[in-house]
């Protein structure tokens, strides 16, 4: 599916490598940080080192012209939804648009364009603390996307239902799983468990009307806008 | 408008600043210096972007409470006990600290609203672009197919309403949106295999290919960041001392006024206000060359 498999080349190695022996010294560096703000920066420290690998895996392989083009227009098409979808708070194409996009195009791709276009559409929405939350959200729905579905495991036929629901757990467990933790760090600084409780219980809501609009879009356009992305990678020879 | 002198420092300069802005927001535990960034991000946003300001100063109230209001709800941490309620404490100190971390969060909002204003995706870009090219030309790409999605999508909206009408509910609606998308993908697939022909025609991706950039790294950018960094370091080296430190758990450890305590302060205000002060001075000159005219 993939036929960057095997060469991500020297960039991604070393910041993986980074990552793992990061992430601990951070975690014990950040425990003799004093106030319970501590958390917040810690997690934030770690979501950054998770996220570096995967672009710097994409910067090295060169990526050629067309893959780029592939990914900005998804991420285009995706930010359009967020922006042609305002008048229903939350019911947004976004996720199902990243989704789709890991199942044609593979994870690595998946995780681009849901990390992108988190980080892109915030210059319409408005950046802010969470958008490292959201663009590691978005892009771990993409990559997982990729990495489940890849064509020859899941019968076509069931190609509508099975990226549906996927994308309404998804969006329930992974996008709410990161942010709503992400938001409660943000602005409370202390994780309880009641208080994480009370965090999921307040995005609950939100999240549901999320996971419901992406269920909804999946299901029936998942089918359709696949043929056009597999015609697309075979008409002009895309990551094949 | 006001905040020229701002807008036209060299990108790095102006990130840097925010960097260092956000950072010290985030770590510092001193509601004095809190309350410093706040008032700063604050001004500077007044500076940039007038009136808008006093929308962020009225919206930090209801916030503030409300993450006071959720702190003590979950923290019983403290020594002073104000009430009791369904026989959990409500203490002093987890009032305060919420309110502090309220603050906290409305302060980094504002630093990002400041930051939104000044770092335009133009700027974003250019940072990218030394050390992620394929990113930043992604970056760029995309910010360019939105408005081109969006006006393709718009006219298709039109042809297909023009067909079969306007759509009726919120399923019919849903089914138009898709019906729209998925003509959209189609459309700019094609597009974009031109435009990869064209990239490829003018030598994407060959050796000895240059970047234009419209910002130069002038001898006004050097001092300017020198003058932060500077600040920067003594700020640290003066909060290092512990002289700020402040504690909220068992006992909230008050305002530290200590004369390390007040150069920290000074210094950490200067710092935050360099770009106000640029934008103030600017203005002042300005009108004094105005009114000789």
């Amino acid at each position: 599916m993939q036929e960057t498999k095997g060469k991500h080349g020297r960039g991604a190695v070393i910041s993986t490598a980074a990552a793992v022996l990061l992430i601990p010294l951070t975690i014990a560096a950040g425990q003799f940080f004093p106030g319970s703000r501590k958390y917040y920066i810690i997690s934030l420290l770690i979501i950054l080192y998770l996220m570096l690998p995967f672009f710097a895996a994409f910067e090295s392989r060169k990526p050629q012209p067309r893959e780029l083009v592939i990914i900005a227009v998804m991420c285009a098409v995706a930010i359009g939804g967020r922006l042609a979808f305002f008048w229903l708070p939350q019911f947004k194409p976004m996720t199902a648009v990243v989704i789709l996009s890991g199942i044609a195009f593979g994870g690595q791709t998946g995780f681009l364009t849901g990390a992108v276009t988190a980080f892109v559409s915030n210059f319409y929405f408005g950046q802010g603390p969470w958008t490292p939350w959201q663009m590691f959200a978005l892009g771990l729905t993409g990559l997982i996307s990729g990495l489940i579905f890849r064509r020859d495991y899941v019968p076509r036929r069931a190609l509508s239902v099975i990226p549906a629901l996927y994308g309404a757990a998804a969006t329930l467990i992974i996008y709410g799983g990161t942010v709503n933790p992400g938001s409660l760090l943000i602005a409370a600084g202390e994780i309880t468990p009641q208080a994480l409780l009370a965090a999921y219980a307040a995005g609950l809501p939100m999240d549901l009307v999320h996971a419901a609009a992406t269920f909804v879009f999946l299901l029936i356009g998942a089918k359709p806008i696949l043929k056009i992305l597999c015609r697309v990678k075979t008409k002009y020879g895309l990551f094949a | 408008m006001m905040g020229r002198a701002f807008d036209t420092l060299h990108p790095w300069v102006s990130f840097v600043f925010f960097a260092v802005c956000i950072a010290f927001s985030m770590i510092s535990s001193s509601p004095v210096m809190l309350a410093v960034s706040f008032f700063s991000a604050l001004l500077l946003l007044f500076v940039i972007s007038g009136r808008k300001a006093v929308r962020y100063l009225l919206f930090s109230v209801p916030a503030v409470a409300a993450a006071a209001a959720v702190n003590t709800a979950f923290n019983h941490e403290g020594a002073t006990v104000l009430l009791y309620l369904n026989g959990n404490p409500i203490t002093l100190e987890s009032v305060i600290y919420g309110a502090v971390s309220g603050t906290v969060l409305m302060t980094v909002i504002i630093w990002f609203a400041c930051f939104s204003r000044i770092m335009t995706s133009e700027k974003i870009m250019f940072l990218f672009a030394k050390v992620s090219p394929s990113l930043s030309l992604l970056f760029s790409m995309i910010l360019r197919f939105v408005p081109q999605v969006a006006a393709k999508a718009r006219q298709i909206n039109e042809a297909q309403r023009l067909s079969y009408g306007t759509p009726a509910g919120l399923y019919g609606r849903i089914k138009r949106g898709l019906t729209v998308i998925y003509a959209l993908l189609l459309r700019s697939f094609e597009d974009a295999a031109d435009t990869t022909d064209s990239m490829k025609c003018r030598g994407y991706g060959l050796p000895g290919r240059t970047a234009f950039s419209r910002f130069r790294f002038t001898a006004r950018d050097g001092a300017v960041l020198a003058v932060m960094l500077v600040l920067t370091a003594a700020a640290a080296a003066a909060a290092g001392t512990g002289a700020v430190r402040s504690a909220y758990f068992p006992l909230f450890s008050g305002i530290k006024t200590g004369p390390y305590a007040v150069i920290t302060y000074t210094l950490y205000a200067a710092l935050l206000n360099i770009p106000a002060a640029l934008c103030v001075t600017e203005e002042i000159k300005w009108s004094y060359l105005k009114s000789r005219i």
